[in-house]
């Protein structure tokens, strides 16, 4: 049978990949407990168990009879048995020591209480699945609005008088904690650390037949937001008059407002608003100290779509739209161009660096806890290669942060 | 040495899984290749697939499967976790194809056209005869594997393989 052209379409994997992988895998543990070992404990704990309730049964019978030798045989007190860590994990969890009946030392693992806002929720599940989860219990998930709110809720679950079991609550923020969150989370919680996970970052994409302009973040306000501020009176709000882009800025493109980006609910939806579109409100004079910033306009100039991929697609059928994906440079086909934003193009270094206005950092917090705390290598060995899934939710993990 | 004598009268904590790895990471990297027909998240997948393997070599057992079968097993699994994952986020191969072509070196996009023509030409046979391609020509592992990893018979799996790809030579 002639099948070598199936045989040819083969290729060795790129040996920097294997390389990455192996040392992936060189993290976890050794195999210790082999299928026929693991049988004879269990027959083992099985003829100990048989043998207490032996003992007892005997025990109960005997209760009233005469006090003999016979019935003075010690017995065991058991100890409670704690959960064991999952098998999952990729490196051994730091074990918790509280003490126990009759002065006994336990270890065990810590629970967990986690916090976070609705734009980083399935990146904090994807590190609780990849580190916490294998460590110990997480016992609750507190989702907040915005991850201001995250900061905030932080503190004040660690204000919160000690629960019965030792518990280490973390927080996913999108930034620093600022000077005054330390006067009032530190002073709650005492020692806290911080481990930086990644970025979380949305460029603005278009078709290269039209090409990229450069918008400041309060360009892009004006052209996403549902109400801007009246020019008459700046310091009330009406709905966005704004249709084409030079209504905006008379040196921009008399071409009609059109941008695609992602579903307002969604979590990359959700992380625009909270970098781009809030960012471009601040930077607007009369909105610079609003409570709350406007929303995402709803009269058709932007353009919800579910799957983050499909938007570089609808670029290609309507070039002269203005779309926002999120950052990943593999994933543009070569008829999309990324554009800069406030004069800076995204790149791994200026998102690394803090120049880029599209983007934000992001920590975890932790009360310090008896060597629970993550370092940002280790989050970043542990993550599981699905840079795809990572990649539709805006996120850029530590691994592929390096500028 | 080979994985044979990587495995011979060994059990699980007591095997060289560096051997273990550099023989069956190509395996399964190209079996994943050929089940997707594109480059795009192959390297995910072999990773997912290695990740999960390792995490519970600790329980696999010599006495009920060969390595090779139990590996591609959880390859196999992955792959359906895969496409479970992206129901509803379907790229067209012509795009994949297009992106993962962009400014790779000439022989690698003369494989990558192969490789497409490949998707193309299996894409309307029937599920069992990709797997049994992709296990064949992208794992290239045995028939007597392919037949535990599909539940055909051995002579059967022979057939088949001869009958498809009589077909593809005459379409290539």
């Amino acid at each position: 049978m002639n099948d070598e052209f199936l045989h040819q379409i083969r290729v060795e994997p790129p040996p920097e990949f294997l390389a990455r992988l192996k040392s992936r895998l060189d993290l976890q543990p050794p195999p210790t407990t082999p299928g026929k070992h693991s049988t004879r404990v269990k027959l083992v704990l099985g003829l100990l168990l048989c043998g207490g309730v032996f003992a007892m049964t005997l025990l109960m019978l005997n209760r009233g009879a005469p006090d003999t030798s016979v019935n003075k045989a010690p017995t065991v007190q058991q100890e409670p048995v704690a959960p064991t860590p999952a098998s999952t994990a990729s490196a051994k969890p730091a074990p918790v020591t509280a003490n126990k009946t009759q002065g006994v030392k336990k270890e065990i693992p810590p629970n967990f209480i986690e916090i976070t806002a609705k734009s980083l929720q399935p990146y904090m599940s994807h590190l609780t699945d990849t580190y916490f989860k294998p460590r110990g219990k997480v016992t609750k998930v507190v989702v907040t609005d915005s991850p201001t709110e995250t900061l905030a809720q932080w503190c004040r679950d660690l204000a919160l008088p000690k629960t019965e079991q030792p518990g280490v609550v973390i927080a996913l923020v999108a930034r620093h904690m600022s000077p005054s969150d330390s006067d009032t989370c530190v002073r709650n919680v005492g020692g806290t650390s911080e481990t930086a996970v990644g970025y979380q970052a949305l460029v603005l994409a278009r078709s290269k037949l039209y090409g990229t302009f450069n918008l400041t973040p309060a360009e892009l306000f004006m052209a996403l937001a549902a109400e801007v501020p009246d020019p008459a009176r700046p310091d009330q709000l009406i709905p966005n008059p704004n249709i084409t882009w030079n209504d905006i800025n008379g040196a921009l493109e008399r071409e009609p407002i059109e941008i695609i980006g992602p579903e307002r609910s969604s979590t990359v939806g959700l992380a625009l608003r909270e970098i781009l579109l809030e960012d471009g409100c601040r930077s607007v004079p009369s909105l610079a100290n609003v409570k709350e910033c406007p929303g995402l306009r709803s009269d058709g100039a932007y353009t919800e779509v579910a799957n983050p991929s499909d938007i570089v697609q609808q670029l290609q059928i309507k070039p002269n739209a203005l779309g926002i994906v999120p950052y990943g440079a593999t994933q543009y086909p070569a008829s999309v161009v990324i554009g800069p934003f406030a004069g800076v193009i995204p790149s791994m270094k200026n998102i690394a660096n803090g120049t880029y206005p599209g983007a934000r950092s992001l920590y975890l917090y932790m009360n310090s806890f008896n060597g629970v705390r993550p370092t940002t290598d280790y989050i970043s060995a542990a993550l599981p290669y699905d840079s795809f899934n990572l990649q539709q939710l805006a996120i850029i993990p530590p691994e592929r942060s390096q500028p | 040495m080979t994985l044979e004598q990587a495995f011979a009268g060994r059990e699980a904590e007591e095997l060289d899984w560096d051997t273990v790895y550099a023989d069956q990471a190509p395996r399964v990297f190209n079996y994943f290749r050929f089940r997707l027909g594109r480059e795009a998240d192959v390297e995910d997948l072999t990773a997912r697939t290695f990740e999960r393997a390792w995490r519970s070599r600790a329980q696999y057992r010599r006495d009920l499967a060969g390595f090779s079968t139990w590996l591609f097993k959880i390859a196999q699994n992955v792959r359906i976790d895969f496409l479970k994952s992206k129901r509803g986020q379907h790229l067209p191969i012509e795009t994949a194809a297009e992106l993962a072509a962009d400014g790779t070196p000439e022989t690698h996009a003369e494989r990558e056209s192969d490789l497409a023509r490949l998707s193309r030409l299996t894409r309307d046979l029937p599920d069992r005869e990709r797997e049994l391609i992709a296990l064949k020509y992208g794992a290239a592992i045995n028939n007597r594997l392919i037949a535990q990893l599909t539940g055909l018979s051995e002579s059967n799996v022979g057939t088949i393989l001869h009958r498809v790809v009589l077909t593809l030579r005459s379409r290539w």
